[in-house]
């Protein structure tokens, strides 16, 4: 079976479904595909940042994803066992207060909307192959879903936004604009009953830790050891064990953990280090983790996806809007804005992410960190309002069925 | 039944039936506070465990049942047998009665209110609420959440009513109900009085940082704007700017300015200077754009002294303007911080106690600076600076070398002369350490005169052009403003800034608003006037149309100041008295800053009337650290001040005096306690003479000024058990010194009333752990402790003067003190203590220079001497300074050495620590003569200037060294040895220092001047082992090539001998 889409999208995701959705709502013919299924989890830090937060509501999709979370006003730093240095989140336009919600209920918010807008969003269903034109031009993607039913989309653009081991980058052979060599190795676990008063982050030697209140009640708590002592504790013992002897040297952390009750297991994330591709070539482009990853001790990702989604949904939307001539032009104008606004933090990120700083220059980088997030906000800020068409009532208009004609 | 009536808001009442009950009545304070607890509480009813813990938080239930039983007798005597009734475990009031409690009332009503939208019910709800929940009780606890709930009720009650002034009236910031008012008077047609309302918002909001007009706001401000647009002005525009002509070669620098900051991402200050009208707001503004098109962040002020309502003013300014237009940035800092900004920015004065917060001021508005900074880069313009308090310029100047490594460029415009020694001090400083550059803006040439006047009047022949330029000097404004008067057809050769055809009331209106200042708002027009709205308005309208002033964020701006001037100039002969008068008046009823009050007063000559104003603006003052400021202030009405102030105002100097380190502060705590009459005031100011006293080693006076005092629970406990602790350590008793500042901590622990000046404590206990081998861990940990704790007082960290020479001198390895001290700094800096930052790095620039790396100590004192400057501490910078002039004389530089050591002699002697720096200051002064002859005449200059409270026990020594060899060289052998004698006896107190060292040295140079050769290379050697223990490689040196005639011009001086 063979169909033809403005857009695939690989990786309906928080990139993908996002970057779908703002499609959609323009107008195009895009198709989402996701190994996955619809509602499952994935590993992350939970925590959004402002800009993050103002892109749920600029789409208009806040209300959905907040929906049950606990609501953040305030970020507590923890420096080497000191009393806690407190700065509150206060309320801007968009941003009532920051939230990190499970990925379960926010890629699912995200993937209702895209294809509550037109989008066909296919769930269960992977892409195994890109197809090209005679001239090497990506041209659409070849999908198998569980049955092992092969289709082939063929797309006048194909994005992908398939994570960290993104294949459409791999298959393309994204070339690396940035390479960065640290990477941390945290351990990740839901605690009840614990009751952090906001975002919390720890920062001793050699050691970082996070306290993120998510939906449900439940903390994620991650704790990030250096690479030489989550191995020791692995070879000795259980994730569980290591979780809890690397959350015992954090200063004033152990106590709080040991009093409140685990409501999961502990996953442990084998750190990667930070890169950044060429986001975009003949045919394909790249957003999120796919062609931009950094430490998740940034706890960054998910607020740069939903940004740059709408960087990448611009351009595209501009691009084809004048012929396909133009997308080139517009794909490297979202590369340069991706990277201008990328650029400073990833090189923040990977000092934290070295785990080799003192009280004096953790302190420094995360003042950079703070003020390197300013920048996005204010260009978000900054933005005009998606062009917004009339969202049909999924009934009266079955998702991705409909055509519409692309706005200007 | 009896009807019971209870009124708990806007007051406390009784009536029974209908007869109140006397307040009279109330004979014991403990019966009322019971009726009104229980009042307060549902039906009136309390379970007693319940009851007890709001009364009496602090007892036992056994301790507090007793007296519960006490305050219901009472209450009973007043109200009747029946009127409290303990059955059970619970009490109930007037259970039998019929109560009725306005606080349960007026709850009902706005929550039914409320839950039905009811506009009507809303409206009556908000009649019924009486006033603030028990006012005569603010600071019990057991009121505080119920008094913010019923005022929150009431606030809700009233924005459902759309009683929106009256919201006004209680949170001037809400910006809903701003907006409720503009649309009301823009549904009425006054659009002018919308814009005034905008006026007041952005007022409201200036106090709290980052936060400006809401896009909603922007947008319905823009719609008001554009309502009925005034009528264009006639003069050609030309756009929103001029275009800057004639200054390429200082716009190539700015750039290139801008584009260093970037790339080497170093801290630079840029001083833009010249005569007024010569443009250098437009260089600014040209600066400005540059900066933020290259994506810096940016934010300016103008300093105009008739505008500064309180100090830091215009730094502050720029900082709140920086974080208005970048709000994000504020989710980098922390809530301290911004705290700390924002109490300065508002004024607040929350009762000074002496303590040195600017400092945690300092602090904040730095971080806040380098989060601006950082990866993007910051540019903060303060223009006019020559007009900015004393205070602003030391924010200014630690701003600078607190962002030396970030790219951050401080740009400040002052007219030259700028007429304020604070500004030339700044400048010279920076300038002196290649922190700072110039553009100083000359006239235009010819070329750029002909196309600033042809911008604005394309015709304009060369011949014209010339003469213009001719008459004018080159003035841009001149120029632009001659133009500008042609190009309306005016006659160019009585050119004014004053359009002709401006109406002459109108323009003598605006003569007697121009001594407001730059920047007024219609509130204050309108008030100064005396007008009615409409007459307002229309006036104002008159003056946007011939350009005299124009519309500015939160109110009106004259043009350019060279135009208020001339208005100014326009007040008949005797008038401008009169204009001030005006204007304090206006400013009274607008409830204005009491600064700004104050200063007309002084204007109009009404100089008792100032007094009141001038002494809450000196108190504001004080409270945000401008202590210069404020003594300048107090001094300006002291002549004035009747009797009823008097007491107050000299206690303040008082204090001031002694957070400056002045040694008058002795004479004035004096003063102040001969008219200050028995009470807390008073304890007060005998624990601060006690201090300085102590301070000067005048135990006598210090026992005698505390002799009688004890802990009596009132808010100045704190203060006197340190002062008590210290004095004690101070006169050797140990014991008691450790008892009470034991009991301080304990106080201090508990949280306890009053405050306790917490690093002062630190430092005795640091005294005390110092005899214990402990100084630093202590410190440091006290430090990190003070970090979070707002209450955390800043001491006088010269008290370790004397600790941080035995740890100099003593056993621990230089770079151990160098790492110790920088950590000290580090944990200072976090917690604002930039007092102990200060001090922190001049022990590592002392413990550099006795290592040998002298490039380190010069940077390191350097940086000591500014910040002490910057802080108001003499005696610190007396010491960096005198650390820095020993520097210059191992460098061989005596001439130097001279000039820094003479700079740091009169700040020595006149700060409270004269008795341990004098005579350091001497000994250098010794060492660096030119010869020896001059050498021995300091000497004698010394014993005769020194007072007898100049000798600190231990710091003697730094003089008695010098001094011998200084005789010894001329041949006064017995001098000689009378000195050596002494400096034997100090350092016999202190076994183990290299001070045994330096007397050996001293002692091998008289056995040479006496022949002895033999017996001097014998000490030198011994003396030269002992300096080398010490780590002190140069001494050691010295000593061993010291073989003969230590001729003292020509041999370098001992680094320890100094110390």
């Amino acid at each position: 079976m063979t169909r033809t889409w403005d857009v695939v999208v690989v990786g309906a995701r928080v990139a993908g479904a996002s970057t779908a959705l703002l499609l959609a709502r323009a107008g195009l013919r895009v198709l989402v595909v996701e190994r996955a299924r619809r509602g499952s989890d994935t590993l992350s830090t939970h925590a959004m940042m402002r800009a993050g937060v103002l892109q749920l509501t600029r789409w208009g999709l806040l209300e959905q994803v907040v929906a049950g979370a606990t609501p953040i006003r305030r970020t507590l730093f923890h420096y080497y066992g000191d009393d806690p240095v407190a700065v509150s989140i206060r309320p801007s336009p968009g941003v009532p207060a920051l939230y990190a919600p499970r990925r379960t209920v926010l890629d699912r918010v995200l993937s209702d909307a895209a294809a509550q807008a037109g989008a066909t969003v296919r769930h269960g269903r992977a892409a195994v192959e890109l197809l090209r034109a005679p001239d090497g031009r990506v041209t659409g993607v070849r999908t198998r879903d569980r049955s092992g039913t092969v289709t082939e989309e063929h797309a006048r653009l194909v994005v992908g936004a398939d994570g960290l081991r993104s294949a459409v980058a791999a298959a393309v052979d994204a070339p690396l604009r940035w390479q960065g060599r640290t990477a941390t190795h945290p351990l990740y676990r839901y605690v009840a009953d614990l009751g952090a008063e906001g975002y919390e982050w720890y920062y001793a030697e050699g050691v970082a830790g996070g306290l993120i209140p998510t939906h449900d009640g439940l903390t994620c708590v991650f704790v990030a050891p250096t690479r030489s002592v989550l191995e020791t504790l692995l070879a000795r013992g259980t994730t569980a064990e290591a979780f809890d002897a690397v959350a015992a040297t954090v200063p004033g952390l152990g106590p709080r953990l040991a009093a409140a009750t685990p409501a999961s297991a502990v996953r442990v994330a084998h750190g990667v280090p930070g890169f950044l591709r060429r986001a975009h070539g003949p045919g394909w482009a790249l957003v999120g983790d796919a062609g931009y990853w950094k430490d998740p001790l940034s706890t960054h990702g998910m607020t740069d996806a939903l940004r740059d989604a709408e960087l990448l949904a611009r351009a595209i939307a501009s691009g084809l809007d004048a012929g396909d001539a133009d997308l080139p032009g517009a794909l490297a104008d979202y590369q340069q804005t991706r990277e201008r606004l990328s650029r400073p933090m990833f090189e923040v990120v990977e000092q934290l992410a070295s785990m080799s700083w003192d009280r004096t220059l953790v302190q420094q980088l995360l003042r950079t960190l703070a003020s390197t997030m300013v920048e996005e906000v204010e260009m978000l800020e900054a933005l005009p309002p998606w062009p917004h068409l009339p969202v049909l009532p999924a009934a009266a208009a079955p998702a991705g069925t409909t055509p519409r004609v692309p706005v200007g | 039944m009896t009807r019971v009536r209870i009124r708990l808001l806007g007051g406390f009442g009784v009536v029974v039936d209908d007869d109140p009950v006397p307040e009279r009545a109330w004979t014991r304070r403990q019966a009322a506070t019971l009726v009104k607890v229980l009042a307060l509480a549902p039906r009136g009813r309390l379970h007693r465990e319940q009851l007890m813990d709001r009364l009496w938080p602090y007892l036992a239930p056994g301790e507090a049942a007793p007296r519960l039983h006490k305050a219901a007798h009472y209450a009973r005597r007043v109200l009747g047998e029946r009127s409290v009734v303990l059955a059970g475990e619970s009490v109930s009031l007037f259970p039998d009665e019929q109560l009725e409690v306005d606080v349960h009332a007026f709850a009902e009503l706005a929550g039914r209110a409320i839950a039905q939208a009811d506009a009507e019910a809303a409206a009556e709800a908000a009649d019924r609420y009486g006033g603030e929940l028990l006012p005569d009780d603010r600071y019990a606890d057991w009121t505080a959440d119920e008094r913010d709930r019923l005022a929150g009720l009431h606030l809700d009650v009233l924005r459902l009513a759309g009683r929106w002034e009256a919201v006004l009236a209680l949170d001037p910031a809400d910006e809903e109900a701003h907006l409720a008012v503009v649309r009301a008077l823009v549904g009425a047609g006054d659009r002018n009085g919308a814009l005034r309302q905008f006026e007041r918002l952005e007022r409201a909001l200036r106090q709290e940082l980052g936060v400006g007009l809401s896009p909603a706001a922007v947008a319905l401000r823009e719609e008001v704007l554009a309502l009925a647009p005034p009528a264009p002005a006639a003069a050609p525009s030309l756009g929103s700017r001029p275009v800057l002509v004639g200054r390429e070669v200082e716009t190539g620098r700015i750039r290139s300015l801008v584009g260093a900051v970037l790339s080497r991402r170093r801290g630079t200050t840029l001083f833009v200077a010249g005569p007024r009208g010569i443009g250098k707001t437009t260089v600014l503004v040209e600066l400005e754009q540059h900066a933020t098109g290259a994506g810096m962040r940016v934010g300016t002020a103008t300093a105009a002294v008739t505008e500064g309502a309180w100090p830091f003013a215009p730094v502050l300014e720029a900082l709140a303007d920086l974080s208005r237009r970048h709000p994000a940035l504020l989710d980098g800092l922390q809530d301290s911080m911004r705290e700390e900004i924002e109490r300065a920015l508002a004024g607040a004065t929350d009762g000074w106690t002496g303590q040195n917060t600017h400092q945690r001021l300092f602090v904040a508005t730095a971080e806040l600076l380098r989060l601006a900074a950082a990866s993007y880069g910051a540019v903060l313009v303060v223009d006019d600076a020559g007009l900015a308090d004393e205070a602003s310029v030391s924010l200014l100047h630690y701003l600078a070398r607190a962002t030396s490594s970030e790219p951050v460029l401080l740009a400040v415009g002052h007219r030259t002369p700028s007429g304020s020694p604070a500004l030339t001090r700044l400048r010279n400083a920076l300038l002196g350490r290649s922190a700072a550059v110039t553009i100083d803006l000359g006239p235009l040439d010819l070329a750029a005169a002909t196309a600033l006047v042809r911008q604005r009047l394309p015709d304009a022949d060369e011949e014209l052009v010339a003469t213009w330029h001719a008459a004018t000097g080159g003035s841009p404004f001149e120029l632009a403003e001659l133009a500008r008067a042609v190009a309306r057809g005016e006659d160019p050769s009585a050119p004014s800034l004053i359009p002709p055809e401006a109406p002459e009331d109108a323009v003598l209106a605006l003569a007697r608003v121009a001594v407001l200042g730059l920047r007024f708002d219609t509130d204050e027009f309108q008030e100064v006037l005396g007008l009615t709205d409409s007459e307002a308005y229309e006036l104002l309208e008159t003056a946007l149309r011939h350009r005299l002033v124009r519309r500015v964020p939160g109110g009106l701006r004259f043009r350019h100041p060279l135009l208020r001037e001339v208005l100014l100039a326009r007040l008949p002969p005797g008038q401008e008295h009169q204009a001030h008068a005006r204007a304090a008046r206006a400013l009274v009823t607008l409830d204005r800053s009491p600064a700004r009050i104050g200063r007309h007063l002084l204007e109009a000559g009404e100089r008792r009337a100032a007094v009141p104003y001038l002494l809450r603006a000196a108190e504001t003052e004080a409270s945000l650290g401008a202590y210069a400021d404020a003594l300048a202030t107090l001094s300006s009405i002291e002549s004035e001040v009747g009797a009823a102030d008097r007491a107050r105002l000299l206690g303040l100097r008082a204090d001031l005096l002694l957070a400056l380190g002045d040694r008058a502060a002795a004479d004035a705590f004096r003063e102040a306690l001969a008219v200050t009459p028995d009470g807390p005031s008073r304890a007060h100011l005998r624990v601060g003479l006690a201090r300085v006293a102590t301070f000067a080693a005048d135990y006598d006076t210090a026992r005698t000024a505390l002799e009688g005092l004890e802990p009596d629970g009132g808010p100045h406990d704190g203060e006197l058990l340190v002062a008590q602790g210290v004095l004690a350590y101070l006169t050797g008793d140990l014991a008691a010194a450790d008892a009470v500042a034991g009991e301080a901590r304990r106080r201090f622990t508990l949280g306890g009333a009053g405050t306790v000046p917490l690093l002062e404590l630190i430092g005795l206990q640091g005294l005390l752990a110092h005899h214990r081998g402990e100084w630093f861990q202590l410190l440091d940990s006290e430090l990190r402790k003070a970090v979070a704790d707002p209450r955390a007082a800043v001491a006088l960290f010269d008290s370790h003067l004397c600790v941080a020479e035995y740890l100099l001198y003593g056993a621990t390895p230089h770079d151990e003190v160098l790492d110790l001290a920088a950590r000290l700094r580090e944990s200072a800096e976090r917690a604002g203590v930039l007092r102990a930052a200060a001090f922190a790095t001049a022990l590592r620039g002392e413990a550099a220079m006795l290592k040998g790396d002298l490039d380190l100590a010069w940077e390191e004192l350097r940086e000591s001497a500014d910040l002490h400057h910057d802080l108001g501490s003499s005696a610190g910078e007396a010491h960096a300074l005198q650390r820095l002039a020993d520097l210059h004389l191992l460098r061989g530089d005596r001439a130097q050495a001279t000039r820094l050591a003479t700079r740091a002699l009169p700040l020595a002697r006149w700060s409270t620590l004269a008795l341990h720096l004098v005579q350091r200051v001497y000994g250098t002064l010794i060492y660096s003569a030119p010869d020896p002859v001059e050498a021995r005449a300091v000497v004698d200059r010394a014993e005769a200037t020194m007072g007898v409270d100049d000798e600190c026990l231990f710091c003697k020594i730094m003089f008695l060294v010098p001094a011998g060899h200084a005789c010894a060289a001329v041949g006064d052998l017995d001098r000689a040895r009378d000195y050596l004698t002494q400096a034997l006896t100090v350092a016999a107190r202190w076994d183990g220092s290299v001070w045994q060292a330096m007397n050996l040295e001293l002692e091998a140079h008289l056995e040479q001047a006496e022949g002895r050769d033999e017996r001097a290379r014998t000490l030198l050697a011994r003396a030269a082992e002992l300096f080398l223990a010490a780590g002190q490689v140069t001494d050691a040196e010295r000593c061993r090539r010291g073989g003969r005639g230590a001729d003292l011009a020509r041999s370098t001086p001992p680094t320890g001998s100094t110390a």
